[in-house]
């Protein structure tokens, strides 16, 4: 068996807080939720807990150390993430390490926020510098605008239709109907789709997340622990993030994900073809389409055609986003870096209920998140493999 | 209601300065071997990394990189100019700005790679802004 660096690190539990539309649980008290089910999971409980890695926007002015003292969690390693959706990825990474290298044994990885569209945009508003003193001012019409701008961009230069998209997210709808902790459950047909409120365009509504209620978590253990539990388990074959790339050019696509794949596949020891299926960062489906080409699943340019040829539902040949995705399931704020890894590890686990896919491949996970002067910042992805 | 104003400080006081007197201010390189032009302010340069640039006064003049119709707008302040354009523009120098673009809207698909000229109109009690209106010819 060939080598990893994270081996002898376990993912053994995955779980969520219930997703909602309704305020009344703060975000320590969502991550608390998420991090008891993926405990229980795995068979575990918090006294074991001795790291944390957290992202949550709206922590502050609390952060990781105080989550540890709300719990009584004693901490040998904690990680913030301060990278929007590409945080739970780097999160996992990081815990994963931490593990290898001895410093804990068991860090519950989570991510969570309440949000509604007001809350959303006013957090945006106020990202970063340059969001706040050059695009705010300048009525960039939040991340729809400036999603709109690269949709728009990319169907001029690709050849895609706004069906490519509504197939997309058909799909992923098709796949929140078996998902009970999904919010938008009911079919979505390609002329509701298509007529859908106009937001930014050539977005729609059903182009655009609905900011609600949630937290995800995972848990990772070492070996030591992994022993003595009874569960399935999956292991990291590799994960990788980078930033602000390529460097100066927010419209260079697939962006992020192509800097990193190569390492990524050499590192897991796999091909693009080999992967069985994706959770990929829907927070627009332009942005999905990105990621399933700068991660080699499809052609670049091709993901419209990915989409034509490919059934991406949880019985098709290639699924994607089989819980729904954010578009479906909602976008907890910085929880969308985390759902799609939830959903990894409970599918590679065989936990996935109605909506469980039915090989046993591995699955590749990415991340997107730090909006700034055009485009987000920061990518990630791992590609995850259920350990039998 | 007042749209948001930036928060000036010592970086992006030459640029708001500049759209009070109608001249759109961007940086330059001074490395001689780089000479790039950039925007947003930066304190040194993200092309060659160089600890130095100058202020510039661009053309105004610009090319229509990707546009949309914004008709759910993140603030409050831009509810009545809604549906509006807002655009991505690359100006004549090289660098790259966000603006909203002067023009009746829906129109965004036609308006990619068009010709586009700067503008500025009032943002705020003591803040105009910069704005871009397309144009068929260069001025």
């Amino acid at each position: 068996m060939k080598t990893g660096i994270f081996d002898g690190v376990r993912i053994v539990g995955a779980g969520q807080a219930v997703y909602s539309k309704r305020p009344g649980r703060n975000v320590q008290r969502l991550l608390y939720e998420a991090g008891t089910a993926a405990l229980t999971d795995a068979g575990l409980d918090w006294h074991s807990v001795d790291g944390l890695a957290i992202t949550c926007f709206l922590l502050p002015p609390d952060n990781a150390a105080t989550v540890a003292e709300h719990f009584g969690i004693e901490a040998r390693f904690l990680f913030q993430g301060l990278y929007g959706g590409a945080s739970g990825i780097i999160g996992m990474a990081h815990a994963a390490r931490a593990i290898r290298d001895g410093a804990c044994d068991v860090v519950v990885v989570a991510a969570a926020d309440a949000f509604d569209v007001a809350g959303h945009n006013a957090t945006l508003d106020h990202f970063n510098g340059s969001v706040r003193e050059y695009m705010s001012p300048q009525g960039f019409g939040g991340a729809n605008g400036m999603f709109a701008l690269h949709t728009r961009l990319y169907m001029e230069r690709h050849g895609a239709s706004r069906e490519d998209f509504g197939r997309f997210c058909i799909a992923l709808r098709d796949n929140a109907g078996r998902n009970p902790n999904a919010l938008l459950r009911q079919p979505l047909t390609m002329e509701a789709y298509l007529n859908a409120k106009p937001i930014a365009d050539p977005l729609h509504l059903y182009d655009c997340v609905m900011p609600c209620i949630g937290a995800d978590a995972v848990v990772l253990v070492s070996e030591r622990i992994a022993h003595r539990l009874n569960g399935p388990a999956v292991r990291i074959l590799a994960a990788e993030e980078i930033h602000n790339f390529p460097a100066n050019d927010p419209y260079a696509v697939p962006g992020g994900w192509s800097g990193l794949a190569e390492r990524l596949y050499a590192r897991a020891g796999v091909e693009p073809g080999q992967i069985g299926f994706a959770q990929v960062y829907d927070d627009y489906p332009v942005m999905a389409f990105v990621q399933l080409e700068g991660l080699g699943l499809a052609h670049a340019g091709g993901a419209a055609r990915f989409v034509r040829e490919h059934d991406l539902t949880t019985h098709g040949d290639f699924p994607v986003n089989t819980g729904g995705g954010q578009l479906s399931a909602g976008q907890a704020g910085a929880s969308g870096g985390m759902i799609g890894l939830y959903e990894a590890v409970a599918q590679l686990m065989g936990r996935a209920g109605a909506r469980q896919v039915s090989h046993t491949r591995p699955c590749v996970v990415s991340g997107y998140g730090m909006v700034a002067y055009g485009r987000g910042l920061c990518s990630s992805a791992a590609i995850l493999e259920r350990i039998d | 209601m007042l749209k948001p104003q930036p928060h000036i400080d010592e970086l992006s006081h030459p640029f708001w300065q500049g759209c009070n007197e109608e001249r759109l201010l961007i940086q330059r390189c001074d490395n001689p071997q780089c000479g790039r032009a950039v925007f947003y302010p930066r304190v040194a340069c993200p092309h060659c990394h160089a600890d130095s640039l100058s202020w510039i006064e661009a053309s105004g003049r610009a090319r229509i990189v990707s546009c949309t119709t914004i008709h759910r707008t993140h603030h409050d302040g831009f509810n009545a100019e809604a549906p509006y354009l807002f655009a991505a523009v690359e100006l004549e120098e090289g660098a790259l700005m966000y603006a909203q673009l002067l023009a009746e809207p829906f129109q965004d698909a036609e308006l990619i790679g068009k010709p586009a000229a700067v503008e500025f109109v009032r943002h705020g009690p003591a803040q105009r802004i910069a704005v871009f209106r397309p144009v068929e010819t260069q001025p």
